[in-house]
Order: structure tokens, then C-alpha cells, then sequence
């Protein structure tokens, strides 16, 4: 393994920091845009590379940090995240995606 | 345009891989991935691919052009097989320049802490996490 076999709080901390405030640049983002037609989204009113860029990321904080520790990372705290990331999600391509990934 | 297949290098558990593969089949573009291993990234094969040792890289036999960066990856990808403007916006106006913002966002406010998933699951399972929770079966619905 090369990774730190120590435990190193400073780094998770800042981790789950950082985690939390990229979370909620993209919520107050989402906040004020007007809904598209199919949904709310970064730029333009329509799904684009730009959204999807953030999802894979986004599912393993929801996935594996939410799920041991909600106080951690909660998407649940950020409305307009969750519903952008739950809509992409639904989407077969993303499914599939994350779905390999997570498979291994 | 007729494809031949695009054919990606990375391991499969990477993020970036994640995001590159879901562009790739948004964009119904044919590929294969090949499952490259951490453990040979450094190594010259993969380094003659990508000299900065990070995965993805892809090669497009259509124009015999290898890149790496998922970033740049992405860009690439949109710009020649987006045509219909599915997942983008027309060259040159405001919307393609907000979403390279983003996407270039998404790259440097989230790549320095969560590159790969193996990193940051061995980073969190030292802090919370029981090797049965490192990688869970996730159910999709």
C-alpha cells in the first residue's frame, strides 16, 4: 500500500472541508437559476458536460462518507444539489457509469 | 461520422474514468476501456501514453490523437462528436465559456482532494470506515 497507513485528521478534515464548501458553491449556483425544461443546471437552462463533470465525485461523498457519517456530508443540507444530482443519476448513462465503478 | 472505437485507458475505478465514460455514452460514441492497473502508471508503457502517470488517457484512431487530462479529454470529445449540441453549447458563445468554467471547477476545486476513488477510500477508511464499508454494493434504482 503506498498510502499513509497513519491516520491523518488534518488531511480528512480538510477533506470534508473542502468537500462541503465545493457543495455549496454549486447549491447557491443552482439556487438562482431559472428551471429549464427538464430541469435546474449550470449553465443555460440545459444539461451539459458541465454538470455531468461533477457527478462522479459528488456520489462517492453521498455514497461512502454520507453513509458512515451524516455529519460529514449530508446532501440532504443542500436541496438544490441533491435534486440536480438525483436527476442525473436517474440517467442511464450515469447509472451505468457509476454503476461499474462502484461494482469493483 | 462513422467511429471506429475510441479506446480509453484507465483504471476502471477512477473517477475521471467515470466522468469521461458517461460523456462517451451520452454521446453514443463506440469505445473500449482498457483496465490499466495503479501499479503501472510510472511504468514506461503507460508513460509514453501519458508522460504525467495519471489515468485516463484516450487515443482516437479517427485522427491518431492520444490525450490525456479529463478534462481536456472531455473538451475534446464534445467539440468534435457533439455536433447536435446534446451536452453542449455552440463555439464562441457565453454558454460554452460558462461550461469550461465549471468543468475547469470541477477539475481543480475537486481533482487536489479526490483524484482517484482508491485514494480517498483508503484516506476515509482511516478515518471512519471498516473495510466492509470501503466499497459498497450500491443498488440503483
Amino acid at each position: 500500500m503506498k498510502y499513509h497507513s497513519e491516520q491523518l485528521p488534518s488531511a480528512i478534515k480538510r477533506f470534508v472541508t473542502e468537500a462541503n464548501r465545493v457543495t455549496s458553491v454549486l447549491e447557491t449556483h443552482l439556487s438562482e437559476q431559472k428551471a429549464g425544461t427538464d430541469g435546474t443546471w449550470l449553465v443555460g437552462g440545459k444539461f451539459s458536460f458541465a454538470d455531468l463533470s461533477f457527478v462522479p465525485w459528488i456520489a462517492v461523498f453521498n455514497f461512502m462518507v454520507a453513509s458512515a457519517n451524516k455529519e460529514d456530508y449530508d446532501l440532504e443540507k443542500y436541496p438544490h444539489v441533491k435534486k440536480w444530482f438525483d436527476s442525473m443519476m436517474a440517467r442511464s448513462s450515469v447509472k451505468n457509469a457509476m454503476e461499474a465503478a462502484f461494482r469493483q | 461520422m462513422s467511429t471506429s472505437s475510441t479506446s480509453v485507458r484507465a483504471t476502471k475505478l477512477t473517477l475521471s474514468l467515470r466522468k469521461v465514460a458517461i460523456v462517451l455514452a451520452e454521446l453514443d460514441l463506440p469505445h473500449e476501456i482498457e483496465d490499466v492497473q495503479f501499479a503501472d502508471v510510472k511504468k514506461p508503457d503507460f508513460l509514453k501514453i501519458n508522460p504525467n502517470g495519471r489515468m485516463p488517457a484516450i487515443h482516437d484512431p479517427n485522427r491518431d490523437l492520444t490525450l490525456w487530462e479529463s478534462g481536456a479529454i472531455i473538451e475534446y470529445l464534445v467539440e468534435v462528436y457533439d455536433k447536435k449540441q446534446k451536452l453542449s453549447f455552440p463555439a464562441g458563445s457565453n454558454e460554452a465559456y460558462l461550461a469550461k468554467q465549471w468543468l475547469y471547477y470541477q477539475v481543480s476545486g475537486q481533482g487536489p482532494y479526490f483524484g482517484q476513488v482508491s485514494t480517498a477510500t483508503t484516506i476515509l477508511s482511516n478515518a471512519r470506515f471498516s473495510g466492509a464499508h470501503i466499497m459498497p454494493r450500491l443498488s440503483f434504482s
